[in-house]
């Protein structure tokens, strides 16, 4: 008994340097992803709300198609199908690729997440700003936006959430992600006792950032 | 206003509900038809069912991962499976007077399934390895096959040692994919190795150049070939790694059941009219010991 969990331990202790270089994927992705995701997700909510119509239109049809389909169809049509149809946009760095699909797809959930918060804010602080003679950019970035990071962080944090899981579909295009990792060495070991460490590592990278974000929405409370 | 509104709404409600129904209906409807296509198994003489301990009786359950032509793919209609195993696997039903159930399964889990009695049997292209036929009862191979490398034509790779350099694909957990480990591990440089879940996926990054070479199964290897016309196989391996069919360790009363309908089929050559009717050639001649 005292043997055999020793011997689990052990082998538990040989596997976490490889899984922490495939976790090194994982978190690179989903950090890169979900920033990019928050400036692209700006400047789409802004389109979905501005005036001119067109505009509205096209960052609409953007939203409704990165959050219709599925996340692995879309890296599945920027790795695959669309340099098979057009070989010069054939990408060699399978990451970049990743990031990319990550990227645009994250942003399509944070525009509605940043519309949301944009319009949760009374339209009496538009017109207050307004009558005292800023303009709408100097409004959006002096007024409106500061108060609706408090109501944005919470719901950012769980999308960050969601694409560090959704990470594991990299696999797909060959990149080896903690969740590949761990699938290899479960095979290579002939043991599942590996999915307890690299379960440990998923709860420890959603558990610091869910403090950092708590952390986060205190800070922007001021506002209030 | 608010009325029209709520009337939209209704209306609304009540077409996605009106669908969903259909929906389930058509899913129901398709369900007995699939019913009866399995059918289709059944021993010609309509004759009690042998119990053979099977994991649903009177059915051969056999698990396989639909996506590895020609030995087991969907027709292009997308949804009939068909290929060298399939067939193989109705025979083998009609011999034991079993019907059969084809179920898909994904490649890295296709053995421990048997474990969780998912299925009977494995018919998947399953190469015998020693490591395999410790865990597993493993049938007397059913057709000869080997490892080749397929590159673009005028590559300049010829050899596993021609690989230093170069950037290699397998599917993942294929005895491919083991023997590029060993080489791997026994020392030789790629600049890069990447594995899929799908052989398709393989040939796809070959036909894009983001790899140089596939390693992958001659059963598989001669059917892209003869799709793509600007692939070769440039190397293939000396020892021979024919197929077996696979199934829970101890399952020894359907083991025997099975080798005795493979062998009569042999005998018969109704094996060897399959493998000529996707291989263009009896490729099982002389396997079968």
């Amino acid at each position: 008994m005292f043997e055999s969990i020793l011997h689990g331990l052990r082998q538990i202790a040989g596997w976490i340097i490889p899984l922490a270089q495939a976790a090194e994927v994982t978190l690179a992705l989903s950090v890169i992803s979900v920033v990019i995701g928050i400036i692209g997700g700006v400047f789409i909510a802004l389109g979905r709300i501005s005036r001119g119509k067109i505009l509205k239109r096209i960052c609409g049809a953007y939203i409704f198609v990165f959050r219709g389909t599925p996340l692995l169809m879309q890296l599945f049509f920027l790795w695959t199908a669309l340099p098979l149809a057009i070989p010069a946009l054939t990408m060699q760095n399978r990451f970049l690729a990743a990031v990319i699909a990550f990227s645009l797809n994250s942003a399509a959930y944070q525009a509605e997440i940043i519309r949301a918060a944009i319009q949760s804010i009374d339209p009496g602080q538009m017109e207050a700003a307004k009558s005292l003679g800023l303009t709408y950019s100097q409004a959006m970035r002096l007024i409106i936006f500061p108060q609706s990071i408090k109501r944005l962080v919470p719901p950012i944090g769980n999308e960050f959430i969601m694409v560090l899981k959704d990470t594991s579909l990299v696999q797909m295009i060959s990149l080896v992600d903690l969740m590949k990792k761990t699938n290899q060495i479960q095979s290579s070991a002939a043991t599942a006792l590996v999915y307890l460490p690299s379960a440990v590592m998923y709860l420890i990278f959603t558990g610091v950032f869910t403090w950092l974000f708590n952390r986060l929405e205190k800070h922007h409370a001021r506002y209030e | 206003m608010n009325t029209s509104h709520c009337t939209l709404l209704k209306r609304v409600s009540a077409l996605v509900l009106a669908l969903a129904c259909a929906l389930t209906f058509a899913a129901c409807a398709k369900t007995e038809g699939g019913a009866a296509s399995t059918a289709a198994g059944t021993a010609a003489d309509g004759g009690e069912t042998v119990d053979y301990g099977n994991v649903t009786p009177g059915v051969l359950k056999i698990g396989m991962e639909v996506g590895y032509p020609p030995m087991e793919y969907l027709a292009e209609d997308g949804s009939t499976i068909t290929g060298f195993d399939y067939e193989l696997g109705l025979e083998v039903g009609k011999k034991l007077g079993l019907d059969v159930e084809f179920v898909d399964t994904a490649w890295e889990a296709i053995l421990t399934s048997l474990d969780s009695n998912r299925y009977d049997v494995v018919m998947s292209s399953l190469s015998i390895t020693a490591e395999r036929q410790a865990n597993y009862n493993i049938t007397k191979p059913y057709i000869a096959n080997n490892l080749v490398l397929v590159t673009v034509s005028g590559s300049g790779i010829d050899s596993t040692e021609s690989l230093a350099g170069k950037r290699v694909a397998t599917q993942t957990e294929t005895t491919a994919d083991d023997y590029m480990n060993e080489l791997i591990d026994g020392g030789l440089n790629l600049a890069g190795y990447n594995v899929y879940e799908k052989v398709i996926n393989c040939f796809d990054e070959l036909k894009l150049n983001r790899i140089d070479a596939v390693m992958v199964d001659k059963v598989v290897a001669l059917y892209y070939l003869a799709n793509y016309s600007e692939l070769e196989v440039v190397w293939e391996s000396d020892t021979p790694e024919p197929l077996g069919m696979g199934l829970k360790k101890g399952n020894d009363v359907l083991t025997a059941a099975i080798e005795n309908a493979v062998d009569e089929l042999y005998a018969e050559g109704t094996i060897a009219a399959i493998a000529n009717k996707y291989f263009g050639s009896d490729i099982t001649a002389g396997v079968r010991k």
